[in-house]
């Protein structure tokens, strides 16, 4: 059973709540709270008043306090139980409710949350959206908009009050830019001008016009000393500056601005379009040729790269494109100094969380150290070269990405909701499953980076679950974190023996909650990444793409779709080594491997099957397809010179088999048997050819 | 409940107003605002805060030496401060917790939010 609790509070899920707290102040709180989120609030002091509401109309949601002047707030819910249609209940209590009386409180009285006060506004806006989720339909029995949100109309009121003026700081910005471009103007009162901007029309919204006084502000801020390099600095921004003070005129409205404040939602990350989303990468190298041969470099692998041939231009080009990842060599122009470009680059707005990796030529520790204190993610003493820039954009893309998802084995909802909340605002996908006795099936399906455990639960105990996770080969090395309310030393060993990882203690801070789970749940994903992967190719290893072919070939047979595999030969490569050598060799397996790589999708698994064979696993493509795939490889690769050790140049070409899943039920080892089959027909008609 | 009282003080009055909204309509704070340092010490001793929000960057008496202003009074003994800085470097903000704020807060940030990060900040004390 898999149980994902909803906890977006999208727009459309509005409704009626009861707020039944004999407290005026916490249900004004309360009130412009649930208001401000779009619903309507229907508020009572006792329990008599709540009867009476109830005889009226059943809410969506019921937030009830505790105790009452007369009585108890689980009579209410006593009352209830019996009736035909009920609301959500949330049921607020001034002293921290047992886990015990929680669970009784959950399954006996049907309550969907408990929360403590004081209450956290946020977190009551998204319990009480989960509870909609589960009762109103989109658009259907709903509140009208009929008590237009207060709140909501006077921050609106305000930010076009800032629009209406932001026009002419803007101006007043640009004039002074050209004064001090000029030599003439106060720079120093147009430092605390840009400052200004940077901080207001931010909070007010337009993110892109505090991303370009923050640079602006942090230009003249480098220029203090009397620098020769402000002059021409501030110059360039006077365009950006003009062009900014355009689309603030005709943008009315348009992504200048931030959305219209409706409703709060903590993590409006949308599931795949982080798949589809470009890596972009800022390369700030003062070698131009090899920024060419990255920028191609990064195309084959579908990443974006924007060079950058000095510290200014790294600014200027960062603030227009808003890249991940940034890659910043050490050496720079005389003038430019790498460690404060990462500090200007990660003080743009917006940019506090760029992944930046150093590439030194020399290694010192102490340039190691300067390095590490400058907040970098990572320091490579070595040239760059095509393969380490590849393996540095896909680490730092991993850490930036946080795609990662972990497995959470609870049967507390209100736990289950939390962490999802929690951990899902930092990007990390959290999957519950609340029948522990279903975790290996579990781990098969989900493949998660790592595993967050109760250790109470009924029936299958937290122990009981680690200890068969860990009796499974596939997951020994999975990370288990288990989460428990009793601390003593007693139960931590217990927990250890049993296979944990580390612990968590109950009530979870949500901070710890996420450092924790984030930092083992990224060293776990780059272990098994580096240990997946081939040295020489950068390309999986035979395991590891089998288990992702497997998982997908059975993905698409549940789907009704089609999956291909490929093996793939390069054909005389014992000729290339022999007459060119290994050196040779190796670079020709290197390139084949780039070949092969660009010419599917990211997501597809490639692999390096061993020696000179590789394989490919084609998701939603029929044996017809992948073939046209692949004969768009090899005419590639047949475009390709190499160059001997002698200067001699080569060409070379491979042969290739394919089996598709299509109309047939192989399993995937018969697959790969199938087309190496087919791969051998290939060699033995004369090389250089696909067949399927 | 008893509402709380709490003093913003920014030099900026667009800053003021949007975060006097959202602190007491969404934080059901009490908001008093003053626009220096030299206003924020005036008022202090009579309004008795339970928290104050200060802006780092001011003309005059800037965000720290209010902040050690402030300290000097017997009345704000345990009150917590928390800067509001448009600087987002850690490092920024590792320099002005040692000043003794209670917490750093980055502008620009979102009204909607701020409240709860004043909240995370007062609980995580």
């Amino acid at each position: 059973m898999n149980a994902q609790l909803p906890v977006q509070n999208g727009p459309d899920r509005r409704g009626l709540v009861l707020l039944v707290d004999d407290d005026p102040s916490y249900r004004v709180l309360v009130r412009e709270s649930l208001q401000h989120a779009g619903h309507a609030v229907v508020e009572a002091a006792t329990l008599r008043a709540a009867r009476a509401a109830l005889a009226c109309r059943i809410p969506d949601v019921l937030m009830l306090d505790g105790s009452l002047p007369d009585g108890e707030g689980r009579q209410l819910l006593e009352h209830l139980k019996g009736a035909t249609e009920r609301p959500g209940v949330i049921f607020v209590s001034a002293h921290g409710e047992m886990v015990a009386a929680v669970k009784r409180l959950r399954q006996e009285l049907g309550v969907g949350f408990v929360m403590s006060k004081p209450t956290n506004l946020v977190e009551l806006n998204l319990h009480v959206g989960a509870l909609m989720e589960g009762r109103v339909a989109p658009g259907a029995g709903g509140v009208s908009s009929s008590g237009s949100p207060a709140l909501s109309a006077m921050l609106e009121e305000l930010r076009s009050g800032f629009a209406a003026e932001l026009g002419g700081r803007l101006e007043d910005l640009k004039s002074g830019a050209i004064a001090v471009s000029k030599g003439e103007g106060d720079a120093n009162a147009l430092e605390a001008l840009a400052h200004r901007i940077h901080g207001t029309a931010g909070t007010y919204g337009f993110h892109e016009v505090s991303r370009v006084a923050a640079a602006l502000e942090q230009t003249l801020h480098e220029g203090r000393g009397g620098s020769t390099q402000l002059l021409p600095s501030v110059e360039r921004m006077v365009p950006v500056l003009s062009d900014l003070i355009r689309q603030v005129a005709e943008a009315e409205g348009s992504q200048l601005r931030m959305p219209a404040l409706t409703t709060v939602e903590p993590q409006a990350r949308v599931e795949g379009l982080d798949e589809e989303r470009v890596e972009r990468v800022l390369l700030v190298h003062p070698d131009l040729a090899l920024c060419a041969e990255m920028v191609r470099c990064g195309a084959s692998m579908g990443v974006e790269v924007v060079p950058a041939g000095s510290e200014a231009e790294a600014m200027r080009l960062a603030m227009q494109t808003c890249p991940d990842i940034a890659v910043v060599q050490w050496e720079l122009s005389p003038g430019d100094d790498p460690v404060r470009c990462v500090r200007r680059l990660r003080m743009l707005p917006g940019m506090e969380e760029l992944q930046v990796a150093l590439i030194s030529t020399q290694d010192s520790v102490a340039r190691r150290a300067e390095a590490a204190r400058s907040g970098v993610n990572l320091f490579e003493a070595s040239p760059l070269q095509h393969l380490s820039f590849l393996a540095i954009v896909r680490r730092l893309a991993l850490e930036g990405r946080q795609s990662l998802k972990i497995l959470l084995i609870d049967d507390d909802p209100a736990f289950a909701a939390f962490a999802q909340m929690v951990l899902g605002a930092h990007g990390i996908e959290v999957v519950v499953l609340d029948e522990p006795a279903a975790c290996l099936e579990a781990l098969n399906r989900e493949s998660p980076d790592l595993v967050l455990l109760d250790l109470m639960m009924p029936g299958l105990s937290g122990f009981d679950v680690c200890r068969l996770v860990r009796a499974d080969a596939r997951w020994c090395e999975m990370p288990i974190v288990v989460i428990t309310a009793q601390l003593t030393p007693e139960v931590r060993i217990a927990a250890y023996r049993a296979g944990a990882d580390d612990y968590l203690a109950k009530p979870v801070v949500s901070e710890e909650l996420v450092v924790r789970v984030k930092g083992r749940a990224l060293r776990a994903r780059q272990n098994r990444e580096a240990r997946d992967r081939d040295g020489l190719t950068d390309l999986l290893l035979r395991r590891p793409f089998l288990e992702r072919a497997q998982h997908l070939l059975s993905v698409s047979r549940r789907a009704g779709m089609s999956l291909s595999v490929a093996l793939i030969d390069i054909d005389h490569f014992k000729a290339v080594n022999d007459q060119h050598g290994h050196a040779v060799g190796d670079q020709v397996l290197t390139i084949v491997g780039q070949v092969l790589r660009s010419g599917c999708r990211q997501e597809d698994p490639c692999a390096r099957w061993g020696g000179e064979e590789f394989a490919l696993a084609i998701p939603g493509a029929g044996a017809a397809e992948a073939g046209k795939l692949l004969n768009r490889m090899l005419a590639q690769l047949r475009t390709l010179v190499f160059m001997g050790e002698d200067g001699r140049p080569f060409q070379v070409t491979f042969s290739g088999g394919i089996a598709s899943s299509g109309g047939n039920d192989l399993d995937l080892n018969e697959l790969m048997r199938c087309a190496d089959a087919h791969l051998y027909t290939a060699k033995h008609a004369g090389r250089n050819r696909i067949c399927a | 409940m008893n509402r709380r009282n709490l003093l913003l003080v920014d030099d900026e009055s667009d800053i003021r107003r949007v975060a006097h909204l959202s602190l007491q309509h969404i934080g059901g704070w009490h908001v008093h605002e003053a626009a220096s340092g030299a206003e924020a010490l005036s008022v202090v001793e009579e309004l008795r805060p339970d928290v104050v929000l200060l802006d780092v960057m001011m003309p005059e008496m800037d965000g720290p030496a209010t902040l050690a202003r402030l300290r000097e009074l017997p009345r704000m003994n345990g009150v917590p401060i928390v800067f509001l800085t448009a600087k987002a470097l850690s490092s920024d903000h590792e320099r002005l917790r040692t000043l003794g704020a209670s917490g750093v807060l980055t502008k620009p940030f979102d009204p909607l939010l701020l409240p709860g990060m004043v909240d995370a900040i007062l609980e995580g004390r």
